[in-house]
Formats: structure tokens, C-alpha cells, sequence
């Protein structure tokens, strides 16, 4: 009795994705716009890598020329930007590999996870970095003695600083825990 | 290549659209999905043609798509589709089937939804196994698995 009620169940959820079958015959997903808009892609690894570099050259030259900032602070800004796309670039080259999407659903689960702990691996490097960078900024600009403009930038810094780490806390956990849980599922999936 | 890939996703269209609404919580999220699947087959198709099973493929370009966590960072903008349903909020009988169905599989964790899908659809242990990345042993386990909590469910509800 309890295998007819099993078979009369599936048998129920096989009907019903029938029913979804039928309705979306009479459905034209793919339109020609939305085909071409796909085929149009633009694939190339380097494009947002570029456009970051582009958008952080002004910044540099701000703190040079205008800020008057050290060349060897200038300096050690690039060389962290830099470090940080070649970085990024080199994390998701193998997530842009043209069949990255045509493996199985364990593989490329796993090698997101890699991805993301790789993404909280660079943090524990750059928020040390990153509070250093601000001491040292505070410095120069103190050095020039435009005390108002200091403190604006000392007060600015700050409120930017708790709220981006509020965020930035509450976003990094929400990953961790989706991370362990499909780490769970994956084990659970593949043990034997 | 580029006709030979819409006659692909032309004959697939309706599987890959099944699929992102199992994943998805609201009709844009389908779009999101639906639309990035399709970007992610473009990309892999110079790589995929004739290597191996096509609807294996399509199957697990869909799946990757909606269970990735990268779907999250939405780099490309997504216009709706043009079709007369909302499978989230009409009301006719079919779609209300069509609904139990979708509460159903979603209450599922994700790779149990890929497994029942693909069981559902007719896929024969070993094909779901290679998409999924285990073996066909495990598959049969596995569904023996959902079979119980998805009748776990039902009972809860009565």
C-alpha cells in the first residue's frame, strides 16, 4: 500500500512538470534580441581589469599632485592595487574557462568555494594593510598642516572605516555559513 | 557556430527555463537566471561541440548556473522575457499544480532539487550521476533519500 501511495505520489509530481511542459510550448522564450544580446558577450578576462585600472590612475595622481602625498606613498598605493587585480584576475581565470560551466555541479561547486576562500585568504592581508594605509595617510596629511582639512579627512575616514567594516563583517559571515553548508551537502552527496 | 548554437538552445529552451524557476524565488530571478544560463552555454559551446551528450551538457551548464554562488554578482544587464505567464502568481488550476510542484522541489537543498529534477525528467541513473559528479550507486541512494523527505513533507502538511 505504501509503495502504490510512493509510486501515486511521484506519478502526481511527473503530471505536474508535464503541465509546466505543456504551458511553456506555447511560450516563446528566445526572442532573436535576446539571442543576439547573448552572442554578443563580450568574454575577454581583461575587461573589468582594465576599466579598474583606468578609474585607480586618477586616484594615484590625485594624492600626488593635489594632495601632495609622498611618491613613496603613491608608490606603495599602486603596488597594493596592482597586487589586488592580479590577484583577482588570476583567481577567476580558471572560473572564466569557456567550459568552466560544463563540469559537474560537485567540481564547480568546489572550485567556487576555492574561489571564495582564496577572496577571505586576501582579507586577512589587506585589513592590516588597509589600517596601516590610513595611519600613514593621517601622517602626511598632518605634515602639511591644513588642520581642518585633516580632521575631515580623520573623521571622514573613520565613519567610512566602522560602517564598510559593519557591512563588510556581516557579508563575510553570510558567505562562511553558506560556504559550510555547501561544503556539507557536497560530502554528504558524495560519500558512499 | 552561431546557428548551430540556437537550434541547440531553441530545442532546450523550455528544459533550461524549468530549471531556473526550480532555483529561483520570483519571476526575475527566472529572468536572471535564464539569461545567464544562456551566456554561460554561449561561452562553453566552442569548447562542448559534439564532445559528449548535448542535454547532459545543457543540463549541467543550467544547473552550475543556478546552484553557483557567483549568479550573486549580476555583471551583464538582463531584460525580461517575453512570455504571457507568471508561473509565481497566476492562478489557473494547471499553475497551481505546477505550484505544488515548485514547493515541493524547492524545499529541497539545491543538489537534491538538480537529483529529483533530472529523476522526474526520465534520466537514467547513470547520466544523472555524471552531471551531478557521483556515482549511480549514489544517485539511487540519494533519491531514496528525497523520496523520504519529500514524504516527510506531504505528512507534515496533512
Amino acid at each position: 500500500m505504501e509503495k502504490l501511495n510512493d509510486n501515486l505520489e511521484f506519478q502526481e509530481m511527473r503530471d505536474q512538470l508535464n503541465m509546466l511542459k505543456r504551458k511553456l510550448e506555447n511560450e516563446q522564450l528566445l526572442n532573436e534580441q535576446l539571442l543576439r544580446k547573448t552572442m554578443n558577450t563580450n568574454i575577454s578576462s581583461f575587461r573589468r581589469e582594465r576599466w579598474t585600472i583606468l578609474l585607480v590612475l586618477p586616484i594615484l595622481a590625485l594624492f600626488y599632485f593635489v594632495l601632495k602625498m609622498s611618491l613613496t606613498f603613491v608608490l606603495v598605493t599602486a603596488v597594493f592595487f596592482l597586487l589586488s587585480i592580479i590577484l583577482t584576475h588570476y583567481d577567476w581565470r580558471g572560473l572564466r574557462k569557456k567550459d568552466f560551466m560544463s563540469g559537474d555541479l560537485c567540481e564547480t561547486s568546489r572550485r567556487l568555494i576555492r574561489l571564495h576562500r582564496n577572496n577571505q585568504r586576501w582579507l586577512f592581508f589587506s585589513i592590516p594593510f588597509l589600517i596601516l594605509w590610513y595611519i600613514w595617510w593621517t601622517i602626511e596629511l598632518n605634515s602639511q598642516g591644513n588642520s581642518d582639512f585633516v580632521s575631515g579627512a580623520i573623521v571622514g575616514g573613520i565613519v567610512g572605516g566602522v560602517f564598510g567594516s559593519v557591512c563588510g563583517v556581516y557579508y563575510y559571515r553570510k558567505k562562511q555559513r553558506a560556504i559550510k553548508e555547501t561544503i556539507q551537502q557536497i560530502e554528504d552527496l558524495t560519500k558512499e | 557556430m552561431e546557428k548551430e548554437f540556437e537550434k541547440v538552445v531553441k530545442t532546450y529552451s523550455n528544459t533550461i527555463y524549468t530549471v531556473c524557476y526550480m532555483f529561483s524565488n520570483d519571476n526575475d530571478e527566472i529572468n536572471d537566471l535564464f539569461q545567464e544560463t544562456l551566456i554561460n552555454l554561449w561561452k562553453g559551446f566552442p569548447n562542448f561541440q559534439g564532445k559528449s551528450n548535448v542535454s547532459t551538457w545543457i543540463w549541467r551548464v543550467a544547473f552550475n548556473t543556478c546552484i553557483s554562488q557567483q549568479r550573486k554578482k549580476k555583471s551583464h544587464s538582463t531584460q525580461q522575457l517575453s512570455i504571457d505567464i507568471n508561473l509565481f502568481e497566476d492562478r489557473d488550476e494547471d499553475t497551481k499544480q505546477i505550484q505544488m510542484l515548485y514547493r515541493r522541489i524547492h524545499a529541497l537543498q539545491p543538489f537534491n532539487r538538480a537529483i529529483v529534477l533530472l529523476w522526474l525528467e526520465g534520466v537514467n541513473y547513470e547520466e544523472i550521476g555524471e552531471i551531478v559528479g557521483i556515482t549511480a550507486k549514489n544517485v539511487s541512494v540519494r533519491l531514496y533519500r528525497i523520496k523520504e523527505e519529500l514524504k516527510k513533507m506531504s505528512n507534515s502538511k496533512d
